[in-house]
């Protein structure tokens, strides 16, 4: 009952390939699965040559995948890239410990430097220390929050033009279908883009915008690859909303969906009358912000001033702005510092 | 085992002795009852002829429902006492005996959660035939998460 590869015709086939169902082998999906990649890198000229580019790793399947891709191809194709990995230490023992130890390991395995930016040391907090002023609720929020911001700030640091993501087909097709049922138009109209946050922001690139999650995770076994998959300590179930589950579901009876979906998210045509955030700078950190101050500020003076559930309620469009100006009016402790361009915690 | 499992199976074991036959063939329904009610056949010391032995092996995050072990040697019998040994009947095996917490995660209805990836052998399963493929000694089954981290 040996079937064979359907693309060589000669070695045993180890998987179906989602996208077409085709059986292949170890040796041709390698291929098929690393050019693929490289046809997307080139089809929407993600990088230039001579780009310092920072590769977003979390010591999971998709970062350390993404890490032994990038410089493969790099090397195969010359694109001149000067690849580095940067990492978030989030400040939680035990857990982002032992994934940093992937991360160094994929430093020597890959041949190229990694950059290591604390919670710490940009916020003067860890995340063990806000989950114990703060509890478990919310608690990824301000994580989310701070890492999107912490690579942002690591990457400028390093000097780097561009940064690199592992979001997949998977992820992208679970934000398209998150952002219409949530309605937001802005965000529906940003996620499906390859590359993101040109106006002001590091450009972000998402090199596996079409690779099923599926095939990072067979490549991933397949090759031995070192990665890290220990869910973090304070959200051991928060990685499967429904979104993702009914995703995988699709999947299950027709895998071409995920790539139908982010093709229709991609044909959205936003009405040009639609109203849109507009994007300025957080005048307290000069980060990109739709509001007076950036989200990370906001819940960084809520943690400072003991008032941690500063800027988790939901707000809409002013609202956010109104809730801070009126918190640092009303509270006692707002002092003009607090006001001011903070270099006390955020230093780059 | 968890208390529950070990006092409905301490009820069973009670309710069995009551209901014993009292003849020559006692032993073996014995034998056969105790195998069918939560112990695993390998933990008595027990090995039944028709026992197949595998290897399990669990990834990708999943191990943590087993345990933090990732590798599995077990010998399993078909739940319904047939000759064959199907992927249907090892995932309800494992559900019965040998996943330690939240079997939410990793079956759904009679099959694995959408998202587990399954190798047979080091093959994909869905290139031979997923819950109906039929399982032979000293094979190597594989299940890796695809649902953890990023
Ligand atoms: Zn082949
Ligand atoms: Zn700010």
């Amino acid at each position: 009952m040996v079937r064979h590869c359907e693309l060589c015709k000669a070695k045993r086939a180890a998987l179906v390939r989602p996208r077409n169902r085709q059986q292949v082998c170890k040796d041709c999906f390698y291929t098929a699965f690393e050019e693929e990649i490289h046809q997307t890198i080139v089809d929407n000229k993600l990088f230039n040559r001579g780009d310092r580019v920072a590769v977003a790793a979390s010591g999971g399947k998709d970062s350390t995948v993404l890490a032994h891709v990038l410089t493969l191809l790099n090397k195969r194709h010359d694109y001149g890239l000067d690849l580095f990995l940067l990492s978030i230490d989030e400040g939680i023992a035990g857990y982002r410990d032992d994934s940093l130890e992937t991360v160094k390991r994929n430093e020597t395995q890959y041949g190229i430097p990694l950059e290591v930016v604390s919670y710490k040391t940009l916020y003067n907090w860890t995340m063990d220390e806000i989950v114990k002023e703060i509890g478990l609720k919310n608690n990824c929020t301000f994580c989310g929050v701070f890492r999107r911001q912490a690579l942002d700030r690591g990457a400028a640091k390093m000097k780097a033009v561009k940064m690199a993501t592992g979001h997949n087909a998977d992820d992208v097709a679970e934000t398209i279908l998150l952002n219409i049922v949530r309605g937001d138009i802005a965000r529906l109209a940003r996620c499906t883009s390859i590359i993101t946050g040109e106006e002001g922001a590091l450009p972000r690139c998402k090199p596996f915008k079409y690779t099923y999650e599926k095939e990072i995770v067979m490549y991933a076994y397949f090759k031995k690859l070192d990665y890290f998959s220990t869910e973090c300590t304070y959200s051991p179930n928060a990685y499967r909303g429904f979104a993702r589950e009914f995703i995988k579901d699709l999947e299950a009876i027709r895998p071409q969906a995920i790539l139908d979906i982010i093709s229709s998210g991609e044909r959205f045509r936003i009405d040009s009358t639609a109203k849109m955030p507009e994007q300025g700078l957080c005048e307290r950190c000069g980060y990109i912000s739709s509001q007076k101050w950036c989200k990370a500020c906001v819940l960084l003076d809520g943690l400072n001033r003991g008032l941690p559930k500063l800027g988790i309620t939901r707000t809409r469009g002013k609202g956010l702005a109104n809730g801070v100006e009126n918190a640092s009016g009303g509270g006692k402790l707002a002092s003009k510092d607090d006001r001011s361009p903070s270099k006390a915690n955020i230093d780059f | 085992m968890n208390k529950l499992g070990f006092r409905l199976t301490a009820q069973w074991c009670l309710l069995l002795w009551l209901i014993r036959p009292r003849s020559s063939d006692y032993r073996i329904s014995f034998h056969f009852i105790v195998v069918r009610s939560n112990f695993r056949a390998a933990r008595l010391g027990v090995r039944r002829a028709d026992d197949m032995h595998l290897t399990l092996e669990f990834g990708g995050g999943l191990e943590l429902l087993f345990g933090s072990q990732k590798k599995h040697e077990v010998e399993v019998t078909s739940p319904d006492d047939l000759k064959e040994v199907t992927m249907e009947s090892l995932l309800s095996w494992i559900k019965d005996n040998l996943i330690k917490e939240r079997p939410e995660m990793f079956v759904k209805e009679s099959s694995v959660r959408p998202g587990v990836l399954v190798l047979i052998n080091d093959s994909d399963w869905e290139l031979c035939g997923r819950l109906e493929t039929v399982l032979e000694e000293n094979d190597e089954v594989i299940f890796i998460s695809t649902l953890h981290g990023g």
